[in-house]
């Protein structure tokens, strides 16, 4: 199991936390980019763009590389992995809490009389006299 | 070695002695139409210079360089006439939370010490890379107002 206190998880879930940087990674999951390409799709001044990438590369989701004072962007998977990992652990959770509630329904219908049965009897015309 | 980017970052320093006295290298680099005359490095063009030089007051600096342009962006934190002024600095496209820049002048009489420090750089090459920017631009400097080209 993943462990929970992680500042890794913290940075991850908290660079997730908005929209902007969330569409930013799925611009950057197309490809390398630059900022002022990531900007935009957004009504957003450089400067703020710059600081939604600055809280993504602390946390490690994108780096940057330096062409001279060209600065291109690429998307990291790593910190994502271990986040997916965490909430994988919770993925087990809600599917055995499914396959039980499946369980229990099929046992409700083994138990009770078929309800098809029932309706074919009250149906039947008795014609013997 | 880990460096706790939130306190300590990267640091430079540029110290130099201006051939001017200390008042007039102090309006050089605090009155806006005088800044606007020189304040980048040698090997770009310096396409303008906006500065509200007064605590908490923000300054723009447009470079234009070969690989396109770059927008430098802060806010004046101390301002102590003829003998410290310090900002924020950072770039449009790149931002650096905790780099400031203080630059202090010392009155020898006829010449003035200049010494520029730049902290809370990011990561090495940031460091590399303002260390060569802001020498080249104190060397600019120290010759135009040497040679009395700056109003």
């Amino acid at each position: 199991m993943v462990k929970h206190e992680s500042p890794l998880l913290d940075r991850t879930f908290a660079a997730l936390a908005d929209p902007t940087r969330r569409s930013i990674l799925a611009n950057l999951a197309d490809g390398e980019r630059c900022v002022t390409d990531l900007a935009k799709p957004h009504r957003m001044s450089l400067p703020a763009i710059s600081k939604h990438l600055r809280v993504l590369e602390k946390a490690g989701l994108v780096c940057r590389q330096r062409q001279g004072r060209i600065h291109r962007l690429k998307l990291e998977a790593k910190p994502m992995q271990e986040a997916q990992q965490w909430i994988e652990d919770y993925r087990r959770f809600w599917e055995e809490s499914l396959d039980r509630l499946d369980t229990y329904l099929k046992e409700l219908q083994r138990n009770e009389p078929p309800a098809e049965t029932q309706e074919t009897e009250g149906l039947r015309i008795d014609t013997q006299d | 070695m880990k460096t706790n980017e939130e306190t300590t970052g990267f640091k430079l320093t540029v110290t130099r002695v201006i051939n001017a006295p200390c008042a007039k290298v102090w309006r050089a680099w605090t009155e806006p139409k005088q800044l606007a005359q020189w304040f980048c490095p040698k090997e770009v063009e310096c396409r303008g210079v906006t500065a509200d030089v007064k605590v908490g007051g923000p300054f723009r600096v447009h470079i234009v360089s070969d690989k396109g342009d770059h927008i430098a962006i802060g806010k004046y934190r101390e301002i102590i006439p003829n003998q410290r002024v310090q900002f924020t600095w950072e770039w449009e496209t790149y931002a650096m939370p905790n780099s400031v820049v203080t630059v202090s002048f010392e009155d020898l009489g006829a010449t003035t010490r200049l010494t520029l420090v730049h902290e809370g750089l990011p990561d090495e090459e940031d460091q590399q890379q303002h260390t060569h920017g802001w020498n080249s631009l104190v060397e600019k400097f120290a010759e135009l107002i040497e040679q009395n080209k700056i109003k």
